[in-house]
């Protein structure tokens, strides 16, 4: 039995993150997936609170929450860090972790929003994508500086997610020409080892979030 | 005080966000120059240190600023290490600490404006939530408390209790405004005793708002917002 266990469901990004962190610091991991429609006992064990994956098994103790984990994962096995030593670095790259969390449910809106709801948002995601380029990424590599960090691994799902999310609404959110230091690190992001084997396939990502816009429209229109 | 170690504080006197710093400098024995904010005409050193939400607290350090309350504690307790620590040393410890502290933050301080700005069934359903979060946190803490609270000694007051008295410190106030229990001891005894265990303590009893000032904001917030609905 490995000691470490990852409950997940396909594609979460937040599974993503933590299985990102899990691999650059090349720590063995059983992933386990979960049927969100048909939550298993495992989960409902592991994480009675909030009932969501992902969830980390550690020697049998669980550990919720995407954030929570990555510090954790972070303090158990620290070689290969992924936050600055400098706790004034650290800080910051825990500020736009925490910016990415807050402001999700406006990128939410842009996928789930339906016509003046979803030019709204639209409006909004921009705003945001906006002050993440020149306030949290500048002209930097990564969000950590010159590697990957924990700041990225939240960013992720803008490399990996938002284009195939863009083609089922039909509307462009990150354009080169608009955020030309964000569209550079989704490629750079990209082209990390660890995060080009281990992303979702776009090909099957886009039925599946085709599928979710439809049942969007129709409960909007209904 | 030294320019090495210079620490500044901007914040607004009722920012539960705001007091969770304050506690936090206090507990450690952190000097600071505290700066009152107001919040309708935000002065340029605000906007200049959180051009990306614009809000308190920001804590100044050797002229660098940082925002977001749960990023200051935590570089409070990297940044001082010979006050008391805020979080346990054990990973495992830090990560429940953690998980609960965003779930007072998350789910139970979010919703509590709801109760203060409705009436009728929607102020029931609000209380309804919050019911059945206390008892999922009552039920949660029995990890974290395995023996009971009784005393809390200043020096173990850490990151969850800073939490968990910037949302609920003000208990009375909110019972006395809205007119019900809300941390019923008979209910949820841990949470009743805890937080008497914490008000104990003279640092964090000072740092609650003034009672009558808190009642009277929050009798104005609550009835501001029950005219807006009626009208």
């Amino acid at each position: 039995m490995e000691e470490v266990k990852l409950l997940g469901a396909w594609p979460s990004p937040y599974c993503y993150r933590v299985i990102w962190a899990l691999r650059l610091k090349c720590v063995k991991y059983e992933y386990v997936e979960e049927d969100l429609s048909n939550k298993s006992d495992l989960l409902l064990q592991y994480n009675p609170v909030h009932k969501k994956i992902p969830v980390l098994v550690h020697r049998g103790k669980p550990i919720a929450e995407t954030n929570v984990i990555l510090e954790y994962i972070e303090e158990v096995w620290p070689h290969n860090p992924l936050l600055p030593d400098h706790p004034y670095d650290k800080a910051l790259a825990r500020f736009w972790t925490k910016f990415e969390e807050d402001k999700s449910p406006t990128f939410f809106a842009f996928f789930h929003g339906v016509g003046e709801e979803q030019e709204e948002a639209t409006k909004e995601a921009k705003k945001l994508l906006k002050i993440i380029e020149e306030h949290g990424l500048g002209e930097k590599k990564f969000f950590g500086g010159n590697k990957i960090g924990l700041t990225d691994l939240a960013f992720g799902w803008l490399s990996g997610w938002l284009e195939v999310m863009e083609e089922a609404v039909g509307v462009k959110l990150l354009e080169a020409n608009s955020f030309p230091h964000l569209k550079a690190w989704t490629k750079t992001f990209k082209e990390v080892p660890v995060i080009k084997e281990n992303l979702p396939d776009p090909d099957e990502m886009l039925p599946y979030f085709k599928s979710l816009r439809e049942k969007f429209i129709a409960s909007a229109t209904s | 005080m030294a320019e090495e170690n210079k620490v500044k504080l901007l914040g607004f006197w009722n920012s539960p966000y705001v007091r969770r710093v304050e506690l936090a400098l206090k507990l450690k024995g952190i000097p600071y120059e505290y700066v009152e904010e107001d919040l309708k005409n935000k002065s340029s050193l605000l906007l200049k240190y959180n051009p990306v939400y614009k809000k308190v607290p920001v804590l100044v350090h050797n002229g660098k600023p940082l925002a977001e309350s749960h990023v200051i504690l935590e570089y409070i307790d990297e940044t001082w290490k010979n006050g008391p620590p805020l979080l346990p040393q054990d990973p495992y410890k830090r990560a429940q600490i953690r998980f609960w502290a965003s779930f007072v933050h998350q789910q139970l301080f979010e919703t509590m404006p709801l109760v203060f700005k409705s009436d009728g069934e929607a102020q029931e359903k609000a209380l309804k939530e919050v019911f059945e979060k206390l008892s999922v946190l009552e039920e949660g803490i029995k990890n974290i408390f395995p023996g009971g609270i009784q005393i809390i000694e200043h020096e173990n007051v850490g990151l969850l209790d800073i939490v968990m008295i910037s949302v609920f410190g003000p208990y009375k106030v909110y019972e006395e405004v809205l007119g019900l229990k809300l941390i019923d001891p008979e209910k949820t005894p841990l949470l009743f005793s805890w937080l008497t265990a914490l008000l104990e303590i003279p640092v964090v009893k000072d740092s609650l708002p003034p009672h009558e000032k808190l009642v009277g904001f929050l009798k104005f917030i609550r009835q501001d917002a029950l005219n807006s609905t009626s009208a």
